[in-house]
């Protein structure tokens, strides 16, 4: 695979790297203890200046890239974006409505919605999928290992 | 109690119908991840760890290690048949296996897979069975610096045996020994980076952080790719015949990958991957004809496949024996020993052995299961590798939600794996591996332990390691890794440059 550089890659490496310099004052600040008693901060400073010295190396790298080579297409086209976006969304939704619905309800829904953003065409056969999913899930979890999910207003 | 008398006592525990049916259960699973391409055997074995509470521990570990094996059963099957490998440990495959069912040969070089498989995976419990307990015996004999020694070596090899970049790997260690440390101190008693969230103070669980990162970021990679549809030929019984010819030629082969594979599945990273190509290249430099593999020869289609399944058994060594997980699925293997509180180390052979020769029974078990399935099914197995994932995802999805609510009731557990599902996914966009991350997490409290502990006895003065000999001979193979990692990636660099010009 040709390597290159890429912002999306070149962002998530310089905040990491950030990160650690944010965990190396942490950990500090919970105290270093001494090499022959070390405190609660002192494997967390360790790795984390480790994890920075190691970002550094990155970012340098990344320059040298940007310098000597093309820029890499980036993450994937605009339909597949708009997919991810919509995946993620669906996923925060289930979460958030779930305590309110209820398990089954939002199981129906969020199946619903993952089979349609993924390209199941027409509507019959997402909902199909989607009261199968939820009879699946209510079957497996409530019936067979009696796991305490919300029912909602269904309850 | 001899070594035989714990076996045939592990047989009365694996010939109990739970086992049974838990051996059949996983090996099944494990088959169809390995027919579909996306979905690994981490991301399913994560999936199922839920499952796994509501029966004892031996059951659990039977089953999450039948997905384990199973999967490599599987993997060759679409590669085979149609150039899409369903696991990465059969990418290889691809090459000699589709050519030979090109030829017409497909039914023959699956059933001499399975066969091969089944062989493989047998000597790999032998060998599981012979080197686990002495080796456990001798571990017996670390003290901290040598556990905090043999992690650094294994956080080193994984890092620059999987992902484009070493330093990238290193990367992803340093993260995921830090988020090892989130959670109350262990010595002090202070609670560490929790950022003010009460959710925190018992540190973040590691079940949602691998359905995130193997599940999730699989479900979205899967999501923004074009589906394009397979179309798969019928297999029938009667092709599953191999010549003689054919089969002659797959004897040394299936022994020299299986006895090869098993040696490599000690190394930490994806042993199994690493096996096949390590085998498919001793294959070419044995055979008469080099210049044939890629064609359609049967040697470059029995070895790696034979290779893959020993090395899974193999990676189970480093798990039982001393309580470190040097691969992603034993990693999750652990989390669900932990979940039972039974923590795998040189104690479980003294404390629990019913488990460990329970669980050597069931996978000789397994393997026939896996055989008696494979060769008459192929053709059924190979059906669903047409599976749309429009149809699969959304419920492997809605699983994963419920499953992860399902263990500690808790909503925060569901952010954690949705925020690391979508790290995962850009993750793999570029190039940070995912191994490292989660073995760092699972080991990160060891390793800080072990850590702290060596320096309390050493008093500061780190010359004292000197005095011990397994610690030394463990370092100074960290140090040789780099060194001969370095010299290797300058020489590689240099032929591209040649290249270039």
């Amino acid at each position: 695979m040709k390597r290159g550089f890429r912002w999306g890659e070149f962002i998530f490496v310089v905040a990491l790297t950030l990160f650690s310099l944010i965990i190396l004052f942490m950990s500090l600040q919970l105290g270093f203890g001494k090499i022959r008693s070390p405190g609660a901060g002192f494997f967390p400073a360790f790795i984390s200046m480790f994890g920075f010295v190691l970002g550094i190396l990155l970012i340098v790298r990344s320059f040298r890239m940007m310098r000597s080579q093309e820029l890499r297409k980036t993450l994937t086209d605009r339909k597949g974006s708009l997919r991810l976006m919509a995946m993620i969304i669906a996923f925060c939704c289930w979460l958030v409505l779930m305590p309110w619905l209820g398990f089954i309800l939002v199981t129906f829904l969020a199946t619903f919605a993952f089979a349609k953003i993924m390209g199941l065409e027409g509507w019959i056969k997402p909902i199909i999928l989607a009261i199968g999913g939820s009879v699946f899930i209510y079957l497996l979890f409530d019936v067979w290992f009696y796991a305490d999910l919300p029912r909602g207003f269904l309850g | 109690m001899t070594g035989f008398e714990h076996l045939l006592n592990g047989f009365s525990i694996a010939f109990s119908p739970g086992i049974l049916l838990a051996c059949l259960v996983g090996v099944l699973l494990g088959t169809i991840v390995g027919v579909l391409p996306g979905l690994g055997p981490t991301a399913t074995m994560s999936l199922m760890l839920p499952f796994t509470m509501k029966y004892g521990p031996i059951t659990g570990l039977i089953m999450l290690a039948g997905i384990w094996y199973g999967a490599q059963y599987g993997g060759s099957t679409t590669s085979i048949l149609v150039n899409i490998p369903g696991e990465a440990a059969s990418v290889i495959t691809c090459l000699d296996g589709y050519q030979m069912g090109k030829k017409g040969r497909a039914g023959a070089a699956l059933a001499l897979v399975a066969i091969g498989s089944f062989i493989a995976g047998t000597i790999g419990n032998i060998g599981l069975q012979v080197f686990a307990p002495p080796l456990a015996q001798a571990a017996l004999a670390f003290g901290p610096p040598e556990y905090f020694a043999l992690m650094i070596l294994a956080f080193v090899v994984l890092s620059t045996l999987t992902g484009e970049s070493p330093l990238k790997g290193y990367f992803m260690v340093a993260l995921g020994l830090w988020i090892g440390t989130i959670g109350i101190d262990p010595i002090e008693g202070k609670p560490r980076f929790n950022f003010g969230s009460y959710n925190l103070m018992s540190g973040i669980d590691f079940l949602p952080i691998a359905m995130g990162l193997f599940g999730i970021a699989e479900i979205f990679s899967i999501a923004v790719e074009t589906y394009l549809p397979r179309f798969v030929n019928k297999i029938r019984l009667r092709d599953l015949y191999p010549n003689r010819e054919e089969a002659k030629r797959s004897v040394a082969p299936i022994l020299r990958g299986s006895v090869f594979g098993f040696f490599v599945g000690l190394l930490p990273g994806p042993a199994p991957t690493i096996s096949t190509f390590f085998s498919y290249a001793l294959e070419k430099r044995l055979s008469k004809f080099p210049k044939k593999f890629g064609t359609g020869m049967v040697e470059g289609v029995v070895g790696p496949e034979s290779a893959n399944n020993s090395a899974v058994t193999g990676s189970l060594i480093p798990l039982l024996a001393l309580g470190i997980p040097f691969a992603p699925p034993a990693a999750v293997l652990l989390a669900g020993l932990r979940m039972h509180h039974i923590d795998p180390g040189p104690f479980l052979f003294q404390n629990a052995p019913q488990i460990f020769w329970g669980f050597i029974a069931s996978m000789y078990i397994g393997n026939v299961m896996l055989l008696i399935l494979n060769l008459p099914l192929v053709g059924i197995f190979a059906r669903i590798a047409t599976l749309r994932p429009q149809i699969l995802m959304p419920i492997v999805s809605i699983t994963c939600l419920a499953g992860v609510y399902s263990i500690r009731n808790s909503i925060f557990d569901i952010w954690v794996m949705i925020a690391t599902g979508v790290l995962g996914f850009f993750m793999r966009r570029w190039g940070f591996p995912a191994a490292p991350l989660v073995i760092g997490i699972i080991l990160g409290p060891m390793t800080e332990n072990s850590f702290r502990q060596t320096c309390m006895m050493c008093l500061g003065d780190f010359t004292k390691i000197c005095n011990r000999p397994i610690t030394m001979v463990l370092l100074s193979a960290v140090v040789a890794f780099i060194i001969f990692n370095f010299y290797q990636g300058r020489k590689l660099k240099k032929a591209l440059r040649v290249e270039d010009d």
